[in-house]
């Protein structure tokens, strides 16, 4: 073949098929085809995900904006949104109304010991029930399940009970013990979430580490476990968020016939108001000359209590999304 | 060793099987010292040729169980011991004590101990005292027969929507997932609170049609629903959440399928996704109802249930008589919720029980008929060698040769 015909042939190939912009093709652009989505498509999702995840989102930014308002930019009509100045006292007063630091430590403490035990006890007994078959095995899921659907209310005055016999209520053993014995808080549908990791576990995988002389408890260390991370992220970020925000529970078994309670900063956001009266209100009374509590202040004292999860999903929300994106925590 | 251990059980069971195949009438009748097969195979099979004293072949019984699945199952019991022991302290026993406490009196000093036996003397009091309490439970259910489907329909679109390969989907699971976090506790009851009312809805203009359309029960209900339908859409994260890994696990080529075949993606909706998706969609109406009844902020019951434990002081019996009631019916809700949604058995694997039956059944008359005419063979028989005697005695012979059917 000679430079010539070579560029002949290229020139041929490359010659533009028709018109650019014909009916077929925006029709095609504009509703899809069968293996892409039509323009209309992506901007009505589009659309509906905004929207709806502005409804989601709403009360947060609502939250936020409030919280940095002062007492006139509460009060005045105009204000819808955006405050005037930043109040950042009200963050102040708040955080001293909640004892913030002392809450903040208790609060990590009361809800990331139990979570850090859950963690490791759901990942344990998450594998036995999904690996191996013994007998029982059929009445043990059914009760796993039951305690997962009974109110815990039937329960807690029995155990409250027990816990008194035993005198561990009033300390951090009344949260740990039960999460070491697997019933937690909602340990039930950690140890299903785990479970169902677990099986998608290629048997394979197992019995070949079997053969190279591995055994039970190695492969679960060396290949079961580090493919259920996904599931641990989600059981620890669950499980930490529900301890955090758990109130009765809290006061029942941790907080009540302690000698020297612990202080969670949910605790504090619930008697908020007293607490501000009493700590933040006169030296509010001081500097703004506003003593009484108000929403500012309120929202400003749920942000600071809800701001170590907020940072803790953010954190892990690439770990979280994408293990869904990867297994999958269904249940079976 | 480890090795051989390894090995060793696939080739066991086979033996193993056949073994107990063999042995199995035998063993009905005595018991006798069982033999693991790793015995048997030591003496190379020995056993099985013993003869005894009276001549016959020794019987011995074998062990059915593989080595390696009874070795699984311990080290499964090893695995799940924490829960099993938990289970039994503080699963079974407080349910037991809880539902004797609701029968007795109960003198709370000092821990616990049952008074005189009450009988249902507790659920009656509770119905005297909380007089409100079927209204409250009544709300509840409508509530609850409300906003479930609300809720597990939502959750099932924006699972959908999510799914879509949109650029940014991260960004908005992100914020779809995160009412998760703030939706339990008191943050959301400071959201919902009465001096905030940041996630009212205006709905007056509704609820007017509706107070002219609906019976007033029925409408101030539908009312809450629409004022709260923020709080509901909030409570759906932990379902979308589902919903979507659910939605990840359906094999693509299933849709390719039916494309060719010139199916719409409503069809395509309809005939794969949902009947995928159905028991997800079970998991989740009772993920929904088991988090909506026991929601501490905006359920009465529960705050009563709470309150009667230590108000007045010690009252456990009415909190357990109290809590009893509640889950009754919460377990009945969550029965209504399972026949409705329960999946429904495989047509094929129903005519395959179906057919098996059959045969079963055809197989045991055969064996019956053919019983019965060996046995009538043998009475022929006998009948024919008496005749035949007789005959040959030289006595008469009554009658014709009279045959049993």
């Amino acid at each position: 073949m000679t430079k010539e015909k070579k560029e002949k042939v290229k020139k041929v190939k490359y010659k533009a098929p028709g018109p650019r912009f014909t009916k077929d093709k925006f029709r095609k652009f504009m509703l899809g085809s069968k293996d892409s989505m039509g323009f209309i498509k992506v901007l009505l999702a589009y659309v509906v995900l905004i929207s709806i995840g502005f409804v989601f989102i709403f009360p947060m930014l609502k939250m936020l904006s409030t919280s940095f308002m002062d007492l006139a930019d509460l009060i005045s009509s105009s204000v819808n949104w955006i405050p005037t100045r930043l109040a950042t006292e009200n963050y102040e007063y708040a955080m001293l109304a909640l004892d913030y630091w002392t809450g903040l430590k208790d609060s990590i403490i009361v809800a990331g010991v139990p979570t850090l035990i859950q963690v490791a006890v759901s990942a344990y007994v998450g594998y036995g029930f999904a690996r191996f078959n013994f007998r029982g095995k059929t009445i043990m899921m059914g009760l796993l399940i039951l305690s997962f659907i009974l109110p815990p209310q039937i329960i807690n005055t029995p155990t409250y009970i027990l816990y008194t016999q035993l005198n561990i209520d009033g300390t951090l053993l009344g949260f740990a013990l039960p999460a070491l014995l697997g019933q937690g808080l909602k340990a039930a549908i950690f140890i299903l979430i785990t479970m169902t990791f677990y099986k998608q576990v290629p048997n394979v995988l197992i019995e070949a580490a079997s053969i190279d002389g591995a055994g039970y408890i190695k492969s679960f260390f060396k290949i079961a476990l580090p493919s259920a991370t996904g599931a641990l992220i989600v059981v620890l970020l669950f499980s930490f968020v529900w301890y955090w925000n758990e109130t009765t529970l809290t006061r029942l078994y941790v907080i009540q016939n302690s000698k020297d309670p612990y202080k969670p900063l949910i605790l504090g956001l619930q008697t908020f108001d007293q607490s501000f009266g009493a700590s933040a209100g006169s030296s509010a009374a001081s500097g703004t000359g506003t003593a009484d509590v108000n929403e500012s202040y309120r929202m400003a004292g749920t942000i600071l209590s809800i701001l170590p999860l907020l940072l803790l999903y953010f954190v892990m929300q690439k770990y979280f999304v994408e293990s869904i994106d990867r297994v999958g925590i269904t249940g079976e | 060793m480890k090795k051989k251990d390894n090995l060793t059980p696939e080739t066991a069971t086979e033996v193993t099987t056949a073994a107990a195949g063999a042995q199995a009438p035998e063993q009905k009748k005595k018991k006798k010292k069982t033999y693991s097969i790793d015995e048997i195979l030591a003496e190379g099979g020995a056993k099985f040729g013993e003869i005894d004293e009276n001549g016959r072949q020794r019987k011995i019984k074998v062990k059915t169980k593989s080595k390696l699945k009874r070795r699984e199952a311990a080290m499964g019991y090893l695995f799940t011991f924490p829960w099993i022991i938990g289970a039994a302290v503080l699963l079974i026993y407080p349910i037991v004590l809880s539902m004797l406490l609701s029968l007795h009196d109960s003198t709370s000093r000092g821990g616990l101990t049952l008074g005189r036996f009450t009988g249902i003397q507790k659920y009656v009091e509770i119905l005297q005292l909380y007089q409100d309490f079927p209204t409250d439970l009544g709300t509840l259910i409508v509530k609850m027969i409300l906003s479930v489907p609300v809720i597990v329909v939502f959750a099932l679109l924006m699972a959908m929507l999510l799914n879509l390969p949109l650029k940014g989907k991260g960004i908005f699971r992100t914020i779809y997932f995160l009412p998760v976090i703030v939706v339990s506790g008191p943050v959301m009851a400071q959201l919902t609170g009465e001096a905030s009312s940041i996630t009212a809805v205006d709905t007056s203009s509704i609820n007017m049609i509706l107070n002219d359309v609906l019976p007033g029960f029925i409408a101030s209900a539908v009312g809450t629903v629409f004022s709260t339908i923020i709080t509901i859409l909030w409570y759906s994260g932990v379902q979308i959440l589902i919903f979507l890994a659910a939605l990840q696990k359906i094999d693509n080529s299933l849709y390719e399928a039916a494309k060719m075949d010139g199916g719409s993606g409503w069809e395509c909706f309809w005939k794969i996704t949902l009947p995928t998706i159905k028991p997800m969609m079970l998991l989740n109406a009772i993920y929904t109802i088991v988090f909506l009844s026991q929601d501490t902020n905006s359920n009465v019951i529960i705050t009563r249930i709470e309150d009667y434990r230590f108000n007045p002081r010690g009252m456990f019996s009415r909190t357990s008589a109290l809590g009893w009631m509640y889950s009754v019916v919460i377990l009945l809700l969550i029965g209504v919720a399972f026949l409705l949604l329960k999946p429904k058995k495989d047509v094929y694997l129903k005519q395959v029980r179906k057919q098996k039956k059959f045969e079963k059944k055809t197989r045991k008359a055969l064996a019956k008929t053919e019983k019965r005419m060996f046995k009538n063979a043998e009475k022929f028989e006998k009948h024919v060698a008496k005749q035949e005697a007789q005959r040959a005695a030289g006595k008469k012979v009554k009658g014709g040769e009279r045959i049993d059917d």
